[in-house]
């Protein structure tokens, strides 16, 4: 907050500062004095924009965490684009701003009679062009990665997963205004770690109901190191799944089952008493007097994971609110899924539409 | 001037009712007014749910004073809720897109400015540019009464995405929505209304390419033509070939609301809450094609003659021929060309399959390549010139240095892969009010500033516009610039309250604050505008025939200039760029001045 008041300061003092200046020279229609002020007003302009950048960096109004293995491509591929028009933005910028100082109405000079330069042409057109394909060309591997799910392809194809290549398999289920989630059940988790032609099979069923399912409303949990697979869908209008963490986005379209993937590279949860509780950070592992490994967890609000809606989907669209939880290792989500697994019965959920 | 045709056009005049003269006008320029007055309207109202939907952003659950006790109920505490607020952002884009700015840059420049710049008596068929005009009423009536209908006006957004925009109630629940209030009886006219400016704009369209292609003065080739004209006839194919799809797929939407067809329903049907509907035999990504194939060339349609005005402007105040100009109209109409084949990158993260995103994704970043060129063009034009500082040229400059912005920030969305992280967030949003409140609506002060004088005789005050340019400038940039860092942070577009349920945005409210109060000065600012263009109707300074000296048609013919426009046949020398000749004492040769003897002019072809 207080650094929002210094912000809120600078921008009103520059602001004013630049009123005053303008001002008096904008009612003066002498073309002499003050021929620069609209330069001025262009160059504090298009500086403050230039700065505003880093501020924002400076000020942590930023890429929230990137906890995902993609996340770390997506934000190279960002951060590539951002120089790359960052630089383009200074220059062209400067070269706008050096014109308007340097080239105001003078009554003793007359303008360059030229319709133009073919060489110049043909370069500033070749070499963005160059440029821009090499661009696009760099973004495919990234894009292939996340949306193609070739991993899975590969293993569909192969016809079985190796022990260590296990993924857990959810089906989330957007409706008006909530995420519901549908969980493989212990028993069924186990099939799938003893043959990986179960769980490819489940693949191609999109994880057909079965009774013992796990059903939960507005909490994701999967575990630290693990690809996670959303059979994604919706029962009603078109939703978004949105993890900003994960560097996740897809629709949900009515009438599809659409697969999407994320594997979390940090755990943000640990059983405290009788709760999970999220939004934790492990700091270290200690051994204590058994010999027993044991996080030490701290509270770390930049590990408050969320899953939000990011297709405009009616009044509560902004309410759509779900939790992420990444536990640490896959005994960690097997307690949580034994304890929901008990707590079941509790959770009402309507009927699965055939 | 020949005696006959003062007298031919005197006599018109006289004959004239004030209701054919005026309101159902078959003058272009009378059209073009129309259109123009029309548009600044709706800009208000624009404006104003615009100022409703920053005030929520900025003070979420704040009681609003005055308004808030007279729009909510006390139930709500007078606070506005979801439904009202969804209702605004839609309306908000729906008005600014179909009622202004395309209005504006079609409508009222296309039709004043085509006649006069090629120099034609009229447009080819005045009677359909009549038309065009008046199928812009029902359109506005309907939208406006669809505010107090039932559950509001649509409010799916406007893009009118099904299944939130398409769902029906079974028979007997009226046309109500099960999806929201606003999709009920409030789409239905948003739908009706938006194919009524779909039959308005295609007959203008065809009235302009007609015109460009058979009305032009002797001499006046294709290539002598100002750009503002070459915008205009690539904008007129533009929506020539892509209004049909849009018009078919609002036809579909209608159709489905109230007969019941299932264009984009899925085969699983549908459950809201309780019940569920019948299977469908559609798809809704099918709406996604549809709209986005008409209204991504559409994005075009509200930048490409904002370009070509900007040129004018800007080669006129900086005395010196336009650089470039045969690669400026190749940029145009490469723009244009592409622009046909890039609507995929709206649905990068819909469904599509990815490996077809990936092809969309190649073709929307190379649009960067022609808007490159339009600027540095642009800058080649002012380079070594002298820049006059009057009111059309600062918003042209505005519109050159803010495109810029606009344009860098479109290659992170075109990237696939940064768009899965930026889609949907309020990245787009400042991206696209870079392109369409900082282009195209400083593009759209340029020209009303710079034409007024030819529409009315009389030029706008020079000072109040120099202000009211500052400080839009100023505000506008401290409204749309912080929505990138918003963006950045991955905040949703749409949401009711983005900066108060979730932790991730939490700490980004502030800059919601800041924009709000931003926001507010800028639609205040607008006043000035307003004020001093009415005031210069009245009592600004009579303007003569070329206050600008410029070189192109119009400004050979009075102003205003009275029905058919000229007083004889101009017949054109050479192209409108000839500014700051060498040997020409003047700084600037109209097209229609003989050439000079014994200077080499460069003719144009």
């Amino acid at each position: 907050m207080v650094k929002f008041a210094v912000f809120i300061v600078l921008t009103i003092a520059v602001a004013g500062f630049g009123l005053y200046a303008l001002f008096p020279a904008a009612l003066k229609p002498s073309p002499g004095e003050g021929r620069k002020r609209w330069a001025y007003l262009f160059g504090i302009v298009l500086t403050l924009e230039a700065l505003a950048c880093p501020f924002a960096v400076l000020m942590g109004w930023w890429l929230p965490k990137g906890v995902s293995t993609y996340a770390y491509d997506i934000d190279l591929l960002f951060y590539i684009i951002l120089v790359i028009t960052g630089v383009t933005f200074i220059a062209v910028g400067a070269m706008f701003i050096y014109i308007l100082f340097k080239y105001p109405a003078d009554p003793n000079r007359k303008s360059w009679y030229t319709h133009g330069n073919h060489k110049l042409e043909m370069t500033w057109t070749a070499v963005p062009a160059v440029l821009l394909i090499v661009l696009a060309f760099a973004q495919i591997p990234a894009w292939l990665k996340v949306k193609n799910l070739s991993w899975l392809r590969e293993a569909l194809q192969a016809g079985e997963v190796k022990p260590e290549a296990r993924f857990l398999q959810v089906e989330v289920t957007a409706r008006q205004w909530e995420w519901r989630m549908r969980y493989p059940s212990t028993k069924h988790m186990e099939e799938w770690n003893q043959d990986g032609k179960v769980l490819l099979n489940d693949v191609r069923l999109k994880m057909t109901p079965r009774p013992d399912d796990v059903r939960r409303v507005n909490e994701l949990h999967c575990v630290k190191g693990q690809k996670v697979l959303v059979h994604l869908k919706t029962l009603d209008v078109i939703h978004s799944f949105f993890l900003p963490h994960m560097r996740l986005k897809q629709d949900a379209l009515p009438g599809r089952t659409i697969p999407v993937w994320f594997e979390p590279i940090e755990a943000n949860c640990f059983l405290d008493g009788n709760d999970w509780k999220d939004g934790m950070r492990l700091e270290r592992t200690v051994t204590d007097k058994d010999g027993k490994e044991k996080g030490v967890w701290v509270k770390d609000d930049k590990n408050i994971w969320e899953l939000a809606c990011a297709e405009y989907c009616g009044a509560r669209h902004s309410l759509m609110r779900g939790k992420l939880f990444v536990h640490d290792t896959p005994e960690d989500f097997l307690a949580w899924l034994k304890k929901a697994e008990a707590e079941g019965q509790q959770t009402t959920v309507a009927p699965e539409k055939k | 001037m020949s005696e006959s045709t003062t007298h031919a056009v005197g006599h018109e005049h006289h004959e004239m009712s004030f209701i054919r003269k005026y309101i159902f006008s078959e003058d272009h320029k009378i059209i073009g007014i129309q259109f123009l007055f029309t548009g600044l309207i709706m800009f208000l109202l624009g404006g104003l749910l615009a100022l409703g939907v920053r005030t929520q952003l900025g003070w979420p659950g704040a009681e609003i004073p005055i308004l808030g006790k007279l729009l909510f109920p006390g139930s709500q505490g007078h606070k506005m809720g979801p439904d009202f607020y969804n209702m605004l952002f839609t309306m908000h884009a729906s008005v600014m897109i179909f009622f202004v700015i395309i209005p504006l840059l079609t409508g009222a420049f296309g039709n004043f400015t085509i006649p006069l710049m090629i120099g034609a008596k009229d447009m080819a068929f005045p009677k359909l540019n009549m038309l065009s005009y008046w199928f812009m009423w029902p359109a506005l009536v309907i939208i406006l009464i669809s505010f107090t209908v039932d559950g509001g006006a649509g409010a799916s957004g406007w893009t009118s995405y099904p299944t939130i925009a398409s769902s029906t109630m079974p028979s007997g629940f009226g046309y109500r929505s099960p999806a929201q209030p606003g999709s009920g009886i409030g789409q239905i006219l948003w739908l009706c209304s938006l194919i009524f400016v779909g039959v308005s704009s295609m007959a203008g369209s065809v009235n302009y390419i007609t015109t460009i292609i058979n009305l032009r003065a002797a001499g006046m080739t294709m290539f002598r033509m100002p750009l503002t004209i070459w915008a205009m006839f690539i904008t007129a194919i533009l929506q020539a070939f892509a209004l049909p799809v849009l018009t078919v797929a609002l036809f579909l939407q209608l159709l489905d609301k109230t007969i019941g067809t299932t264009f984009f329903l899925p085969p699983t049907g549908l459950q809201f809450g309780n019940w569920t509907t019948g299977p469908g035999g559609g798809q809704p990504l099918l709406w996604q094609h549809l709209f986005w194939f008409y209204s991504h060339p559409a994005v075009y349609i509200m930048i490409l003659p904002a370009m070509g005005m900007v040129s004018d402007v800007i080669a006129t105040f900086a005395r010196k021929p336009l650089f470039g100009y045969k690669p400026m109209v190749l940029a145009l109409a490469g723009i244009a060309g592409l622009g046909f084949i890039v609507w995929g990158h709206h649905m990068f993260q819909s469904g599509m399959d990815p490996r077809l995103g990936t092809g969309f994704m190649v073709a929307t970043i190379m649009i960067a390549l022609p808007s490159a060129v339009k600027v540095f063009n642009w800058l080649g034009t002012l380079y070594q010139s002298n820049i006059h500082f009057t009111t059309p040229m600062l918003n042209a400059l505005a519109f050159v240095s803010m495109f810029v912005i606009g344009g860098l920030s479109g290659i992170f969305m075109a990237a696939t892969p940064v768009d899965i992280f930026i889609h949907d967030t309020y990245f787009i949003v400042a991206h696209l009010h870079y392109v369409l409140f900082m282009s195209s609506v400083f593009g759209i002060f340029a020209g009303i500033t710079f034409w007024y004088p030819k529409m009315f005789g009389r030029l706008m005050n020079e000072r109040w516009g120099k202000i009211h340019f500052t400080i839009t400038f100023i505000a506008s940039n401290c409204v749309f610039y912080p929505m990138h860092i918003l963006g950045v942070g991955g905040m949703p577009r749409r949401y009711f309250e983005p900066g108060v349920h979730f932790n991730t945005w939490e700490h980004l409210q502030p800059i919601n604050t800041f924009i709000s109060i931003a926001a507010l000065t800028l639609g205040t600012a607008q006043l000035i505008f307003f004020a001093n263009f009415f005031y210069s109707l009245f009592w600004g300074p009579k303007a003569g025939r070329n206050p600008w000296k410029s070189n192109t048609l119009e400004w050979t013919a009075p102003s205003p200039a009275g029905h058919g426009n000229f007083d004889e046949p101009p017949i054109v020398f050479r192209g409108p760029y000839e500014y700051s000749v060498p040997g020409v004492e003047e700084d600037y040769l109209p097209q229609t001045a003989p050439q000079p003897s014994g200077v080499p002019v460069h003719a144009g072809h």
